[in-house]
C-alpha cells in the first residue's frame, strides 16, 4: 500500500518536472525567436557608424532576461541559437565568428557578475556590452592578425557600456513587469 | 541602479575617453596605407600619389582610393559597408576595416 501511494508521488514528481524541462525548453524556443526578430528590426534601421561592433544589439534583450529568469544555461542557449540563426538568414559566416566570440565573453562576464550583491541587472549588462565588444575585438585581432584593430577599442569600449545600460533597462523593465510565471 | 553599477559605467567610461584623450595628443600624419588581406599584407601604398585601387578577396571586392593625404574606401559589396561609411583615414594609427571580407586599411608612417 505505501509503496504504492509512494510510487504514485514518484510519477507525480516526474511528470512534474517533465512539465517544468517542457515550460524551460518552450521559454527558450521563444526568447530566442525573439532575439532573431529583435536583431532583424535593429538591422532595419539605418545606421552607419563607419565603425564595426558599433550597435545597439536589441536582440540581448532576449538572452539577458533569460539569465536573470532560467539560468546561465538556456541563456547561452539563446544567444548560441539566435547567433546561427540570424548568420544563416541575413548575415555572413565571418561576422558571426565575432558575434559569437563577443556573445561569450560578455555572458562569462555577465554569469560572474550577478553572482555580487552590489551590482543590478543594469550594471550586469553593462558590464555584459563592454565584455561584448573587448571579445569582438579579441576575435578580430586574432584573425585578422594586425594590431590595427585595437585602434577601435576605446570607442567600442564606451559603446559597449552606453548600450549594455540601455539593454539592462530595458531587461529589468520587462523582469520587472512580466508575470512571475515566465520563468 | 546601485553603486557599483555607477563606479563600473563610469571606470570604464573613463579609461576611454582618457585612451582617446591621450592618442589625439600624439597624433601625427601617416605617409603610407598598408592594406592586409587575412593578416598577410598585399598592398602598400604611398599617401603622396592619388590613385584608385581596386582589391580582390575571396569574398568580394572593395575599392580603395588615395587622395588629399589619406586613404578611403570607395567602393565594396560587402553586406554591412561599414569600410564604405568609414569617414577617409590619414593619421598613423588609423585604420578602416571590413570584417565580411578580413581586410584592413591601415596608416602608417615609414
Amino acid at each position: 500500500m505505501s509503496s504504492a501511494s509512494a510510487g504514485s508521488r514518484n510519477r507525480g514528481a516526474v511528470r512534474e518536472r517533465r512539465a517544468c524541462m517542457a515550460k524551460r525548453v518552450a521559454l527558450t524556443g521563444v526568447m530566442t525567436a525573439l532575439g532573431i526578430v529583435l536583431g532583424w528590426l535593429e538591422s532595419l534601421v539605418p545606421f552607419t557608424p563607419g565603425i564595426p561592433g558599433v550597435k545597439l544589439g536589441v536582440a540581448n534583450i532576449a538572452a539577458l532576461l533569460v539569465l536573470y529568469r532560467l539560468s546561465w544555461k538556456e541563456a547561452a542557449t539563446v544567444s548560441i541559437l539566435r547567433i546561427l540563426i540570424s548568420c544563416m538568414l541575413f548575415g555572413n559566416p565571418i561576422t558571426g565568428i565575432y558575434s559569437l566570440a563577443g556573445a561569450a565573453l560578455s555572458l562569462l562576464i555577465m554569469v560572474l557578475l550577478k553572482r555580487l550583491d552590489g551590482l543590478s541587472m543594469t550594471g550586469v549588462s553593462a558590464a555584459g556590452g563592454v565584455a561584448h565588444n573587448i571579445g569582438q575585438i579579441l576575435a578580430a585581432w586574432l584573425l585578422l592578425g594586425t594590431d590595427a584593430i585595437l585602434y577601435y577599442l576605446p570607442i567600442l569600449l564606451a559603446t559597449g557600456v552606453v548600450s549594455g545600460v540601455l539593454i539592462g533597462l530595458a531587461g529589468a523593465w520587462l523582469h520587472r513587469h512580466l508575470p512571475t510565471e515566465i520563468s | 541602479m546601485k553603486k557599483l553599477d555607477w563606479i563600473i559605467i563610469g571606470s570604464v567610461l573613463i579609461i576611454a575617453v582618457g585612451i582617446l584623450l591621450i592618442r589625439s595628443l600624439g597624433k601625427r600624419a601617416g605617409d603610407m596605407a598598408v592594406v592586409t588581406l587575412n593578416g598577410t599584407v598585399i598592398l602598400e601604398q604611398t599617401l603622396s600619389e592619388e590613385a584608385v585601387i581596386p582589391i580582390r578577396t575571396e569574398e568580394g571586392y572593395n575599392i580603395l582610393q588615395i587622395a588629399d593625404g589619406g586613404a578611403k574606401i570607395i567602393e565594396a559589396d560587402c553586406r554591412d559597408l561599414i569600410c564604405v561609411n568609414h569617414i577617409k583615414v590619414s593619421k598613423k594609427g588609423e585604420s578602416i576595416v571590413c570584417l565580411p571580407h578580413q581586410l584592413v586599411v591601415e596608416i602608417v608612417e615609414r
